[in-house]
Formats: C-alpha cells, sequence, structure tokens
C-alpha cells in the first residue's frame, strides 16, 4: 500500500452554477491548461486535476466541469455521484445568476451526498462598476445556508485558489473526521507522508 | 515546415487606392504545414474562398470556413467581403466584361454560393445576405445568361429550406400551445402504456421525435451556441436567428420529466412497477435502434431524485436489466462505455443496406459537450493575431459527423396518437413531480418531511 500513487488522496469537486458565469474559466485559472486540448472525446479523460497540500499531505483535486450542460436540467444527476464537494458559481454581475442559487442549492440538496461540502463564489469581481449583486447580499444568502463566500476574479486571480482550496479542506477536515472514526488516522498519515516524498507536485 | 502560398493572378481586377479591401501581401498569406492549411488572416481566409476564372476552392475548406468564420466574423459582413471582391476582382460592373474575359468564374461563383445556401441555408434569414445573393446572382446571369436556371434551382431550394424551418417553428409554437392549454385541465387518466402497449412502437416513435429535431439543426448552430463568450460578445443577438438546438434540448428535458410523471401518477405500487419495467425495455429498444438520446433521457428520468427515491416500488423491480442500462449513462471515463456503444452503432451504419440499420442519434448532450470544450481547448486566434485554421479543421470535422447522422430518413411507421401524446400530455414541474413522489411513498427523512410540509 505504501508509496501506491493510486492510494493517494483524491477528491472530486463538482462546479455548478448558471451557463457563463466563468465556471470554465476558474478551472482554468486553478488548474494546468493541458486539458482542454486532450479531452476532445478522448476516452479516458474527463476532468481537470491539480495537486495541492493540505496539513502538508498532497491531495489530488479532480474538479468536473459541467459548463455547456445547464440546459440539459435532468442530467447532473451522472456527476454527482462520488462528489465530495461544491463550488457553486455566480456572477455578481449577473443578477439572475445570483436568484437562481435557490434552485441550485435545492438540486444540490437532493441530488449529492448528505455529507457534501459547498463554497459559494461571486465570480467577476474586477467588473466592479457592472456589479449587480452587493457583497451584502451575497453574504446573507451564504450565512442562510451555512456556506462560506468568496468574491473571485479569473481575470486578477483574486482569491481562485483560496475557494478551491479552502473547499478542498473542509473536505479532507469530513474525511479526517471519519477516519478517526476509524481509528486509522495516524496510519494514514504516514502513508500519506511516505507518497508525497516520492512524487513531484504542484507547488503553487 | 510552414510555406506561403501567394495567390498569382489573382489580383487583376484591383487597381490601387480604390479598395479598401487591402492587397494581400506578404503577412496577408496563408501559412502551410504540411499541405495543411494552418492559419491565416481574416483577409486571407476570404481570399482564399473567393473564386476566379481558373481557382476554386476546396469544398473542405468552404464548409469548414463557413463554418468557424463566424466566430470573428458576422456571415452578413462575411458575405458582403466576398461580393466585393468578386466585383473588384473581374470588374463585374465594368461594361467591357464579358463572359469570355470572365471564364469560368461565373459558374464557380453560383457553385460557391450554392454550397452556401445548402449547407447553411439559415443564414440567409438575414435579409442582408439574401439583398446581396440576389443582386450578385442577378449581375452574374446577365453575363452568363446559360446559368439562369442553376441560379433558379438555388434560389428554389433555398427558399424551400427556409420555409420548412418556419413550419417546423410554427409547429413547434403550435405543440407548446397545446401543451400549455392541456395544463388547464386536470390530468387525463390515462397513461402512456395504454396508449402504446408495445416498447419497440414506442421506441420508434421516439426515434421519429429525435430524427425530424436533430435534422432541423443547422451546423452553424453549434459554433454560434459559443459567440457569446467569444469576440462577437455585443452582436448576439444579431447572430442568432434560429432555436433549433434548444428546441432539442427542451425535447430532451420534457422526455425526461414525461418518463417521470407517468411513473409517479400511479398511486398503486404495481402499477409503477410496471411503469417502470415497461420503460426500461423502451429504453433497450432505443439502444437496439441506435437511438441513444432518448435512451439516457429515459435513464435521466428513472434517476430523477422524485423516481429514485421510491424504495418500496425499486424493491419489486427487475433491477439488473436497468443496471446494465445504466452502464451506458457512466460518466467515468468520459462517458467511456457509451462512446463504444456509438462506435458499434457507427460501424453498423456504415456497412447499412436498410434505412433502419443507418440510424445512431447521438446522446446530444455529449456533443454539445465535446464541441464546448473543442471550442474552449483552442483559441480563435493564434499569438501573432491570425486565425488558428487548424480549430475550424476540427470543428468542422466534429459537425461533419452529425450532418451525416442527422440525413437518415426514419423509416418506421408513424403512429399519430402515439406522437401527439408523447408531444403534448401535460408534464408534471419539479415541485409537483415531488409531490406526487410523496404520495406514492411517504417522507422518510428530516428533509424530506420538511419539503412535503412546504409544498402542501
Amino acid at each position: 500500500m505504501n508509496g501506491d500513487p493510486s492510494s493517494q488522496l483524491a477528491f472530486k469537486i463538482l462546479v455548478l452554477g448558471d451557463s457563463s458565469v466563468g465556471k470554465t474559466c476558474l478551472i482554468h485559472r486553478y488548474c494546468d491548461d493541458t486539458f482542454y486540448e486532450t479531452y476532445v472525446s478522448t476516452i479516458g479523460i474527463d476532468c481537470k486535476q491539480r495537486e495541492t497540500m493540505l496539513d502538508q499531505i498532497p491531495v489530488r483535486l479532480r474538479i468536473w466541469d459541467t459548463a455547456g450542460q445547464e440546459r440539459f436540467r435532468t442530467l447532473t444527476t451522472a456527476y454527482y455521484r462520488g462528489a465530495q464537494g461544491i463550488l457553486l458559481v455566480f456572477d455578481i454581475t449577473n443578477e439572475d445568476s445570483f436568484s437562481h442559487l435557490s434552485y441550485w442549492l435545492k438540486n444540490i440538496e437532493e441530488m449529492g451526498s448528505a455529507d457534501i461540502c459547498k463554497v459559494l463564489v461571486g465570480n467577476k469581481c474586477d467588473l466592479e462598476k457592472d456589479r449587480a449583486v452587493p457583497t451584502d447580499r451575497a453574504t446573507k444568502l451564504a450565512k442562510n445556508f451555512g456556506v462560506k463566500f468568496f468574491e473571485t476574479s479569473c481575470k486578477t486571480n483574486e482569491c481562485v485558489t483560496a475557494a478551491f482550496e479552502y473547499l478542498a479542506s473542509m473536505i479532507k477536515a469530513k474525511a479526517d473526521e471519519k477516519l478517526e472514526k476509524h481509528g486509522s488516522l495516524q496510519r494514514a498519515h504516514s502513508w500519506h507522508k511516505d507518497s508525497f516524498k516520492k512524487q513531484s507536485w504542484c507547488a503553487c | 515546415m510552414a510555406t506561403q502560398n501567394g495567390f498569382h493572378g489573382v489580383m487583376n481586377g484591383v487597381t490601387n487606392g480604390t479598395a479598401d479591401i487591402p492587397m494581400i501581401d506578404e503577412e496577408d498569406a496563408l501559412v502551410y504545414q504540411d499541405g495543411h492549411l494552418q492559419a491565416g488572416s481574416v483577409n486571407a481566409l476570404i481570399q482564399h474562398l473567393v473564386p476566379t476564372t481558373h481557382y476554386y476552392p476546396d469544398r473542405t475548406y468552404t464548409f469548414a470556413f463557413l463554418l468557424s468564420s463566424r466566430l470573428y466574423i458576422q456571415p452578413h459582413q462575411l458575405m458582403q467581403r466576398v461580393c466585393q471582391m468578386c466585383i473588384m476582382q473581374q470588374n463585374l460592373y465594368s461594361e467591357k466584361v464579358t463572359k469570355e474575359s470572365l471564364g469560368k468564374f461565373g459558374p464557380h461563383l453560383i457553385q460557391l454560393l450554392g454550397e452556401w445556401t445548402d449547407n447553411f441555408p439559415y443564414d440567409f434569414r438575414d435579409e442582408r445576405l439574401m439583398k446581396n445573393l440576389k443582386e450578385i446572382t442577378q449581375r452574374v446571369v446577365v453575363i452568363h445568361p446559360e446559368l439562369r436556371k442553376e441560379v433558379g434551382i438555388l434560389m428554389h431550394n433555398l427558399i424551400a429550406k427556409l420555409s420548412g424551418l418556419q413550419k417546423y417553428e410554427e409547429l413547434l409554437a403550435r405543440i407548446n400551445a397545446e401543451v400549455a392549454q392541456r395544463l388547464l385541465n386536470i390530468m387525463p387518466n390515462t397513461d402512456i402504456y395504454e396508449v402504446c402497449a408495445s416498447p419497440l412502437v414506442l421506441a420508434q416513435q421516439l426515434t421519429h421525435i429525435e430524427l425530424e429535431r436533430l435534422s432541423m439543426i443547422g451546423p452553424e448552430e453549434f459554433v454560434q451556441a459559443f459567440c457569446k463568450e467569444s469576440e462577437l460578445d455585443r452582436t448576439i443577438n444579431d447572430l442568432k436567428r434560429t432555436n433549433n438546438l434548444e428546441s432539442y434540448v427542451q425535447w430532451f428535458n420534457r422526455l425526461s420529466y414525461f418518463i417521470s410523471t407517468e411513473i409517479c401518477m400511479h398511486l398503486k405500487k404495481k402499477n409503477r412497477v410496471r411503469m417502470i419495467e415497461y420503460f426500461i425495455d423502451v429504453a433497450k429498444e432505443c439502444v437496439n435502434i441506435g437511438n441513444f438520446n432518448s435512451l439516457m433521457a429515459i435513464i435521466a428520468g428513472l434517476n430523477m431524485s422524485p423516481i429514485q427515491r421510491l424504495k418500496k416500488t425499486w424493491e419489486k423491480v427487475n433491477k439488473e436489466k436497468f443496471e446494465i442500462l445504466e452502464h451506458q449513462m457512466n460518466p467515468s471515463s468520459n462517458f467511456g462505455s457509451y462512446r463504444s456503444s456509438l462506435k458499434a452503432a457507427l460501424w453498423r451504419s456504415e456497412g447499412a443496406v436498410e434505412d433502419r440499420e443507418r440510424i445512431v442519434i447521438p446522446f446530444f448532450s455529449l456533443l454539445v459537450k465535446d464541441m464546448y470544450f473543442l471550442n474552449e481547448g483552442c483559441a480563435n486566434r493564434l499569438a501573432d493575431g491570425h486565425i488558428n485554421f487548424d480549430k475550424s479543421w476540427q470543428l468542422a470535422k466534429q459537425v461533419t459527423e452529425f450532418i451525416t447522422w442527422k440525413q437518415v430518413e426514419c423509416p418506421f411507421d408513424r403512429h399519430p396518437p402515439v406522437l401527439n401524446y408523447l408531444l403534448t400530455n401535460p408534464v408534471f414541474s419539479e415541485n409537483s413531480l415531488a409531490l406526487a413522489s410523496f404520495e406514492c411513498e411517504p417522507p422518510e427523512n428530516h428533509y424530506e418531511k420538511d419539503r412535503y410540509k412546504q409544498l402542501k
């Protein structure tokens, strides 16, 4: 089991929200750019990945892009399977994308697993002059649903990493909690440290 | 190695200073790699499209360029530029111009316009394009009277396609109106099983609807769907003249909701079990036919939460059959299992002798996704500002496959009452579905109980 890359921690994250809120752009910003060239119709490649460090343990984030699929309302089911975290995105310059969040939240409640982690992201915060959703409205909504809120910009890279990695740390905390219940936390830590030494990983 | 290709003798008709289209110079040439067109300026690409007395563009180029050029130039602007170039290069409006001096230019131009109107007829919903088309063809006919008949056929075919589109839109509007009308009435107490007991016949009727909607989608609609995020940001309303892609998506959603409505409206568990098993059989027939879109809509319908939560109902269902089908929709490995099945269907289609073996109706959502990522993954322009024509080739390749699929004639008999039921029978909204589901099997956990209270 030691050092086997398949035993490395990996989290499945789903990026949801209306079309044109900038989901693909966010993922693009956070991950490397190699995915889309090789994606098309290639069997095997279906999400973007990035490795990051959480509590000194390398964690692989598998990020699923649902962009281009928003109109197919009944299809998101397939994507939810096995998802541990959701980055729910709206566009701060687009009121509709904000009011539509209740639809997405209900959808997540119904389709996602009970302990799925969520963060709310207001994207395009570099377009302050076109802002249609005041920060405090979004903060209030996030509070009501018990999720953390980030304002991001793909253009300036503001808070993009923070949003993804906060979500990842939430998922990890949940996973640790579960492991602790099984009393095997210590062992897990030791082999993760081991695999971290052998692997190259993204340092940014 | 990149080589540059000039346009010998192409610019003869242009005198300096009169044209607002610049002369082709070094920087404006096309870039080839291993004989394959890779990139070029917009201007050089348009030039490559315009026929002359001796030159006629390759069909695959014409298709790829007309398809993808709308990412950076609007069709009516392109048409205008093409006409201007023709007029200037051939001196079309000069009194000295003769049939002899034009050589093959006339037939070439009509051929090019024929390809445009054949492959992208919906572009000509734009009156500006139509006006340009009429003007230039009239001018050609004055010089080449023998081309009158061909121009007539071209216009006739184009008008037939445009009026076909209009009729289709009217039909959809009527269907939507009827759905709205019937929503006001009470739910009828019949179900799909009573209307059509045979899963095979239902799968065939679904195929009729799929092929009809699929056939109406213009190849350019895939590309236009991306334009809102590209350079033409502010002109999207100007560009978009069709909604066939959206109508097809709407049908997919309707079918999923239809499936779950038909199940949830039965208060007796026995009937729900029968209904689920019936739809599983229909889905199986869809696979046999090659109708993957209906298959996926049925699976999506059966997987909607109001249906999935009916545990007591599912206990009685033969789940094995469903699991085999559901495997088709497993998104892992980028829908690997579906893509393999699709390949098998394509293989059958290629060797087909009968129309029924030719049918391939792709899982549309994935086709849209592939196109979306193709667009996302490749830049429209290279670092030097040239158009990345490699992207155009790739878009064209994907869309060409789709065109073969949509051209298949549906060989099955039509059953109008069944079609009518599928298209117009009211379906539950999200909330009504949830409510109906709770009435079938009571809420179990806190979340469901709260939801039920809210809904009541």
